[in-house]
């Protein structure tokens, strides 16, 4: 059956799993100079990373994940934490390191990277050991019931990974047709919460983090652009829970034994 | 970044765009001559020209755009001259120019043909008046020349003012057919926004501009956007080092969509951001305060006028980090609400970078609070108030000149030096290893986490601790026995605050610990004194484990043997000196401790007091904390050394500290010359 969204973003059923790898690596946006990561997949990765287990195309499923037909809620379920990880590569900068095949006139011309040249060597910031717990409903028929069928089963077209591709996630605990239910009262919660920091209740010795980052993609002539930018607050230590404030306009949900909110 | 840029705006009068205050030195003094166009006929025509003292109620009707760098046309379609002034000539040519080359801008001419403005056609029309040598332009520069003074400069500013039906342009309110303004005209003002935000949108493209319509990150309404905004920490820009061969940069848009607005909100914050930074050593951090609440006015102006103070410190306070700075002057307002505020609202988005033009970040808090850092604060205070640092409790002495040993007293006072220590890069820099990287210093790291409030593992900080202790070695020296004081009051320090992971104890001693002076020994004697601050020595919950008590006991007997080798034998090169405690093995303990407790019983004969063996209540407590030898001792190698360093820093200073706490009868409590270690 497919999930139905109701008027508070909130699905009638879910699948739920949890994906974890050693490494992760989500790169922000704004920072071309510096690889740094948000600490939390954007809304937008984890539609990618469904989408690659359903094997879809590239810029086709974004009608599928809109913010009227989908519903997403994310929960951390290690401490985030990152290091700085020094890389090396090779230059791919066309004006230096890289060379050309002369090519026949009926063939490509291929571009590829001079191996014989120094290396550059590139600080990225990565997640170390990230776990977390993913909610989704999509009200779309066929990928619905492709993304349970892969999960049921163990399979999927495109290996999910947690930001690059190096960083192979498994995906554990899997449930299917998880049955959301209302707690309307709910002022701890487990997952990141679309709210801003204002609208959180500070908790002695509980650091929140903040993020802003793309929520919603539409395909575009030319390339794809981000519709929607949502900004969340998180614990950094899985064992502490967002406090939210009365006037936070959310609607908290149980999923299990966890509080989320779908956005 | 771009609350800054409000703030800054705001201060300067509310003109993001506009710049009115340039035009200060031509009210009055100057002259404004006003161009009329009429556009209501079949062609655009150019009705002559108007001239009059420019006066201050002039000004907003122009709009002005000061464009500072570079010469030529300024932003807005108003020009002006010199300051100093033109005469009838030098308008006729220079800024009549100048209003030709802003009309003939490929920014300002983007907002005219299809997909540009609907009233682009009005730039056309300008463009299309202001050509060269077209007989309209020719006329209009005769009667500049002859009708203004010709050996007279006079400040001169030079603006157009349009006939147009007001019903059918966007901007002005609908009057039916009259003169107006370029304030009042949408398209002009458009234009302008373009031309001031060009770089933000072409910056490093070769050709093109990086441009389009799409939901902007900060406002997150769909509006027009760039994509190559002036980033005001140097973070973002579309010149990789590592360029990829096919990186459309014209498309970085739509991985960065930054709309024109606050593309010069970003450039005008630039001043307040760079306040708001600390450098040392290679390295800046920048802490950013801002308050987690909505934003009122009178939040605002707290917060400018805080980081406004930063660019004029007293002089006590230039060495205080912005960090620390900003939180005194909160905390200690008269004002109970603004202390509140700073209790619960107040924030900092911290970066830490190296000082170069290679961006690279080492670590990043977007929402540091000062909950963590004042809770350590207080834990370092309570660490320099406890124990640890009294001798006759067992601890070491308060050294002058060490920054985590010599904090005031006053709880008030020593946690205002704390909380400087810690925002100031000296926490950490006074224990950790030294780096000579600038890249990449994991001490920022550290102190990063500590603001956030993720605990450290202590197996980090041991490792840390000996590196440090190797660097300070010098010719085989051990290194100065402060430095392992610091490492141990940072421990615990970290430990109270409840930022330390990875031990199973804490590090804080029991706090009933007994002090000399309320126990029953003989003053006078310094084996008792000896022994009592021993015994207290190891009073603490992290030598409860044997392993760790017997690698810190060993330590002291070494450190005592060495001692007694260097000051009563002169000896040249005593025990300790082969046995560093950052290459230490548990081989290398067990030769050492064999060593050590065979010279105890070999030099007993120098001593007047101990007939047995000297330091009896050491070597007694070591073979009642194990019968076994080192190398069977199941601990972690940078505990062993750790420890023994610990041990070894309280066995060296030893007998010099019970010399100093013994009273002498005759001189009733007068120290004893202190031999020198």
């Amino acid at each position: 059956m497919t999930p139905h969204i109701d008027g508070d973003g909130v699905p009638d059923r879910c699948l739920s799993f949890t994906i974890r790898s050693t490494w992760g690596h989500f790169k922000r946006v704004g920072r071309s100079v510096t690889k740094q990561t948000y600490r939390i997949p954007p809304r937008t990765t984890v539609a990618g990373l469904l989408a690659a287990i359903v094997g879809v195309d590239r810029d086709s499923y974004y009608d599928v994940f809109q913010s009227d037909s989908s519903a997403i809620a994310i929960t951390p379920l290690a401490d985030l934490r990152t290091i700085n990880v020094p890389t090396t590569g090779l230059g791919t900068d066309p004006g230096q390191d890289v060379t050309q095949t002369s090519g026949h006139w009926r063939s490509y011309q291929i571009t590829y990277q001079d191996t014989t040249k120094d290396r550059q060597l590139h600080a990225y910031e990565v997640l170390a050991d990230p776990v977390y717990r993913i909610d989704v409903a999509v009200e779309d028929t066929s990928f619905h019931k492709s993304l349970r069928d892969h999960l049921k089963n163990g399979t999927s077209v495109y290996p999910p990974s947690l930001g690059k591709s190096e960083y192979l996630a498994t995906i554990e605990d899997v449930t299917i047709d998880a049955n959301p239910t209302h707690k309307p009262n709910a002022d701890a919660i487990d997952s990141i919460v679309p709210v801003s920091l204002s609208e959180t209740v500070p908790q002695p010795g509980v650091s929140y983090g903040v993020e802003r980052s793309p929520a919603i993609m539409e395909a575009e002539q030319g390339g794809r652009r981000t519709t929607r930018f949502d900004d969340y607050v998180f614990t950094k230590r899985s064992d502490k829970r967002v406090k939210v404030a009365d006037k936070a306009d959310l609607t908290p949900v149980q999923v299990g034994d966890r509080n989320v909110v779908f956005r | 970044m771009a609350l800054y840029g409000v703030l800054a705006v705001a201060e300067s009068g509310g003109e993001l765009y506009t710049t009115s205050s340039k035009l200060d030195p031509f009210v009055d003094e100057g002259r404004l001559i006003t161009v009329d166009v009429d556009l209501t006929g079949e062609a655009p025509t150019m009705e002559g020209f108007e001239r009059q003292p420019l006066r201050e109620d002039d000004v907003p009707k122009l709009a002005y755009s000061h464009k500072s760098s570079g010469r030529g046309a300024k932003y807005s379609l108003t020009q002006i001259g010199s300051k100093n002034g033109n005469d009838a000539n030098g308008v006729a040519s220079t800024i009549i120019g100048r209003v030709r080359s802003w009309t003939g801008q490929d920014r300002v001419q983007s907002v005219t043909g299809d997909d540009g403005h609907p009233d682009g056609w009005i730039i056309d029309a300008l463009a299309d008046l202001f050509e060269k040598d077209t007989d309209s332009l020719g006329s209009l520069k005769e009667d500049i020349v002859s009708r203004l003074p010709a050996d007279e400069s006079i400040p001169t500013a030079l603006t157009i003012r349009f006939r147009v039906d007001t019903t059918e342009i966007e901007g002005p309110d609908d009057r039916g057919i009259d003169w107006i303004h370029p304030a009042d005209i949408d398209v002009l003002n458009a234009a302008m926004r373009r031309y001031a935000t060009g770089n933000a949108a072409d910056k490093n493209i070769d050709s093109g501009a990086s441009e389009g319509d799409a939901v902007g990150v900060v406002t997150g309404d769909e509006e027009h956007v760039v994509g190559t905004p002036e980033s005001p920490l140097g973070i973002f820009s579309v010149k990789h080092p590592d360029a990829q061969p096919a990186l459309r940069k014209q498309e970085s848009w739509r991985n960065y969509p930054v709309s024109e607005d606050v593309a010069m909100l970003f450039s005008k914050g630039q001043d307040l951001i760079d306040a708001c930074v600390h450098r040392n050593g290679g390295i800046e951090t920048y802490t950013l305060p801002y308050f987690a609440g909505e934003l009122t006015a009178e939040k605002a102006q707290l917060l400018y006028r805080a980081i406004d103070g930063l660019r004029n410190p007293d002089d006590d306070e230039t060495e205080t980090p912005p960090m620390a700075r900003v939180t005194y002057r909160l905390q200690d307002s008269d004002d109970e609400t603004i202390r509140d505020l700073a209790k619960t609202e107040l924030r900092f988005y911290m970066i830490t970078m190296p000082i170069s033009d290679d961006k690279n970040v080492i670590a990043e808090e977007p929402a540091a609070d000062t909950y963590w850092l004042t809770t350590l604060a207080d834990a370092l205070v309570d660490t320099r108030q406890g124990p640890t640092l009294d001798p006759e409790r067992g601890g070491f002495i308060p050294h002058k000149g060490w920054p985590l040993l010599d904090l005031p007293t006053k709880r008030d006072q020593g946690r205002k030096v704390a909380y400087g220590l810690i925002t100031g890069h000296e926490f950490t820099n006074s224990t950790f290893a030294y780096r000579d990287e600038e890249g990449d210093d994991f001490r920022r790291i550290v102190d990063h986490r500590i603001i956030a409030g993720t605990p450290i593992e202590a197996s980090v900080l041991f490792g840390e601790y000996l590196d440090r202790y190797d660097d300070a070695s010098e010719g085989g020296d051990s290194p100065p026995v402060p430095l392992i004081a610091q490492q141990l009051v940072q421990l615990e320090a970290l430990s109270r605050a409840g930022l330390l992971d990875g031990l199973d104890v804490p590090i804080e001693p029991d706090q009933h610990m007994t002090s000399l002076t309320d126990s029953n020994i003989d003053m006078t004697e310094v084996s008792q004194i000896r022994t009592q601050r021993f015994n207290s020595f190891l009073e603490r919950p992290l030598f409860d484990a044997t392993a760790r008590r017997a690698a810190a006991v060993a330590g002291v007997l070494v450190g005592q043997i060495s001692w007694h080798q260097e000051n009563e034998r002169g000896v040249g090169r005593p025990l300790d000196s082969k046995t560093a405690g950052d290459e230490l093995t548990k081989n290398g303990l067990e030769n050492a401790l064999t060593s050590a407790l065979e010279k105890a019983k070999v030099y007993a004969h120098d001593s007047e007091y101990e007939r047995d063996v000297l330091f009896p209540e050491t070597v007694d407590e070591l073979l009642e904390t194990t019968e076994e030898m080192p190398t069977k001792w199941d601990i972690d190698k940078r505990e062993l050394r750790f420890c023994y360093v610990l041990g070894h820093a309280h066995g060296r200073r030893s007998m010099p500290v019970a010399f100093d706490l013994k009273k002498d009868d005759n001189q009733g409590g007068a120290a004893e010359e202190q031999p020198a270690d």
